[in-house]
């Protein structure tokens, strides 16, 4: 039985984590637990970039059960080669962390959408997820798991995973 | 293309570079290995192939640049990709110019490492498909093979070796059926004209008007018949080579016309005016006796003295006899391919009569007939009843200035061929008793062949 765990950390759209939970859990054909965390994310600011290292941050939530977190926050993360990521999650490991900042309309100087915001935090998750299960990036444009380094190419893609990619994740 | 299949590797001294990079291209299912210093990745360079690198520009010890020299020595084709800070982007430039596929400033936008990373793997097939096209050129433009080992043939293929390298008019000189345009083919596939084409004019089938048309095109309505521009073949063979065959047939008017094409690498097509340049490398060939055509004012001295630059002879086939076996075989095999048949080979005694044959139509009257005995062929090796069309010896008295008792010998031979050493029979055909017969055996010292 997969043990997968949503929880949160300085996040803006804590309301909308239920229904994310509920989406998520049946995509993922599994029971989300939403679980409270006491963390501050303070230590893994980078005052030169004013963002929030998130290799840092996954690397300080190491776990040792078999559960999978992913761990939402509103605060800009990065990591040290690249000037921003939406989600990392290292591949096999047991926990990740999404940003919503740079997944919200507000940042490109649109109106929020909420329903195009949820949506976004959906398929970044299953898609952090999926790494966490050992999915690599699908070269099914359309699969959850393709890569995607721009708001406009996860809005492109499904919410669920390929046959291929579903197969890998079931059996994990 | 699978991206397991591409190999990257990443050196830079920073741990969390190297970290976040591979993390990030293992995401994306490539094969990647790291290094944290220039020592390390020449030890893993010796290890593997890589098809991409990422170099830190700044390490200790030997840098990044000097890295991608060592790497680049190693292999020409490798992709590099410069790692650098905002403050070293001059360097970076410079490694481009020395040859590396492009350069990252950190920190990136992950999209322009996916962007690079893409048009690397496109560059490197292309690399590589041009590699293999190229290959498969090689193979196409493959000089034919002139067959046989005799002396003859190997001072042959040492002059095609030499000549080829040059850009020098060649003259080929022997009988019908030797091979010289073989010989032509060979200096034009082992010249650095290789991938131009190889055009071939027989002078001696065409008219003085249609040879002339052939040679420099012609324009729309030049004469009757002309109904549009027509390139001509010493256009055509512009970088490559034009291969004149019979040119001891071509007329007077042509000859100047030819000998001023050579000289000026430069014409006129018939009817225009637009001077046509081409870069053609002229060989040609002919049977005849170009000295007495000179002689007798049918051949321009001048044109004489500029195609034979350089002269390869031709022996005929019965003044090299001994190349005759390899090239029976080698016509075996090819009609075995063409034929669809399964011979393994020539009889003893047939390949004697092979051999022993004068040849008036040389190699090319060899193939004839080694293509006519395979059609009819039924056993798995060719036999004297597979050459009953031919008749060797009647050729070889009329052609050769032999002795009564060389003539008695090799038509005893003949016969006993033809009668698969039945002596009985043999004394029939010959008209002589069998007692006679063995006599003569013994006299000419002829045995049956195993």
């Amino acid at each position: 039985m997969r043990n997968l765990i949503i929880s949160h950390v300085n996040f803006e759209y804590s309301k909308l984590l239920d229904e994310i939970n509920n989406e998520i859990s049946e995509l993922t054909r599994s029971v989300l637990k939403i679980e409270q965390i006491d963390k501050n994310f303070d230590e893994f600011f980078n005052s030169e970039r004013g963002q929030y290292d998130a290799s840092k941050i996954i690397k300080s939530l190491q776990k040792k059960d078999d559960s999978k977190t992913i761990i939402f926050t509103s605060v800009d993360i990065y990591i040290p080669i690249f000037t921003y990521v939406f989600g990392l999650a290292k591949l096999n490991g047991c926990t990740g962390v999404i940003s919503s900042q740079r997944l919200s309309n507000n940042y490109y100087g649109i109106p929020e959408n909420p329903d195009i915001l949820k949506r976004r935090l959906v398929v970044e998750t299953v898609h952090e997820f999926g790494h966490l299960m050992g999915l690599r990036h699908c070269e099914n444009v359309s699969c959850v798991m393709a890569s995607s380094t721009a708001v406009d190419e996860l809005d492109v893609k499904n919410t669920d995973y390929c046959k291929k990619c579903s197969s890998i994740f079931i059996n994990y | 293309m699978d991206p397991a299949n591409v190999k990257i590797l990443v050196v830079d001294d920073d741990e969390i570079v190297r970290e976040s990079l591979s993390d990030w291209f293992e995401e994306d299912g490539y094969s990647v290995g790291t290094a944290c210093d220039s020592k390390e990745a020449l030890a893993k360079l010796n290890e593997a192939r890589w098809d991409i690198y990422f170099l830190d520009i700044k390490m200790p010890g030997m840098d990044g640049l000097e890295l991608h020299k060592r790497i680049k020595d190693f292999d020409k084709d490798a992709i590099v990709i410069i790692i650098t800070a905002f403050a070293s982007v001059d360097t970076a430039v410079n490694a481009l110019k020395d040859g590396a596929f492009d350069y990252v400033t950190k920190p990136f936008d992950p999209d322009s490492l996916t962007h690079i990373i893409r048009n690397a793997i496109k560059q490197r097939n292309l690399t590589k498909e041009n590699l293999e096209l190229k290959e498969s050129l090689e193979s196409l433009t493959l000089p034919p093979e002139i067959i046989g080992q005799s002396k003859h043939i190997r001072e042959i293929q040492e002059s095609i070796k030499t000549v080829a390298a040059t850009n020098t008019t060649v003259m080929i000189r022997g009988e019908s059926g030797t091979g010289k345009e073989l010989v032509a083919q060979s200096i034009h596939f082992k010249s650095n004209r290789k991938f131009a084409p190889m055009v071939s004019v027989n002078c001696g089938a065409l008219s003085e008007t249609l040879l002339e048309s052939e040679l420099f095109g012609h324009e729309r309505g030049s004469f009757t018949g002309a109904h549009s521009r027509r390139k001509g073949k010493l256009e055509i063979a512009d970088g490559g080579t034009l291969f004149l065959d019979e040119i001891g047939s071509i007329q007077t008017k042509t000859q100047i016309d030819l000998l001023r094409a050579i000289d000026a690498k430069e014409f006129t097509r018939l009817g225009g005016n637009e001077i046509i340049k081409s870069d053609f490398r002229i060989v040609c060939a002919t049977n005849t006796n170009l000295e007495e055509a000179v002689k007798k004012g049918e051949f321009r001295e001048d044109l004489y003295y500029r195609l034979q630059v350089y002269t390869i002879y031709l022996k005929p086939l019965r003044e090299r006899s001994d190349d005759i076996p390899e090239l029976v075989n080698h016509f075996i095999r090819v009609y075995n391919a063409k034929m669809n048949k399964k011979i393994t080979g020539i009889e003893t005694s047939a390949l004697n009569r092979m051999i022993n044959f004068s040849w008036q139509g040389n190699i090319r009257e060899l193939e004839n007939t080694i293509e006519r005995a395979m059609v009819s062929a039924k056993g798995i090796m060719l036999s004297n009843h597979d050459f009953a069309f031919i008749n060797c010896d009647d050729k070889l008295t009329l052609s050769q200035n032999l002795s009564l008792a060389e003539v008695e010998k090799r038509h005893i031979i003949k016969v006993l061929d033809q009668t698969d050493w039945n002596i009985s029979q043999t004394a029939k055909i010959l008209e002589i008793d069998r007692a006679t017969i063995y006599t003569k055996l013994q006299k000419y010292g002829i045995s049956r062949p195993d």
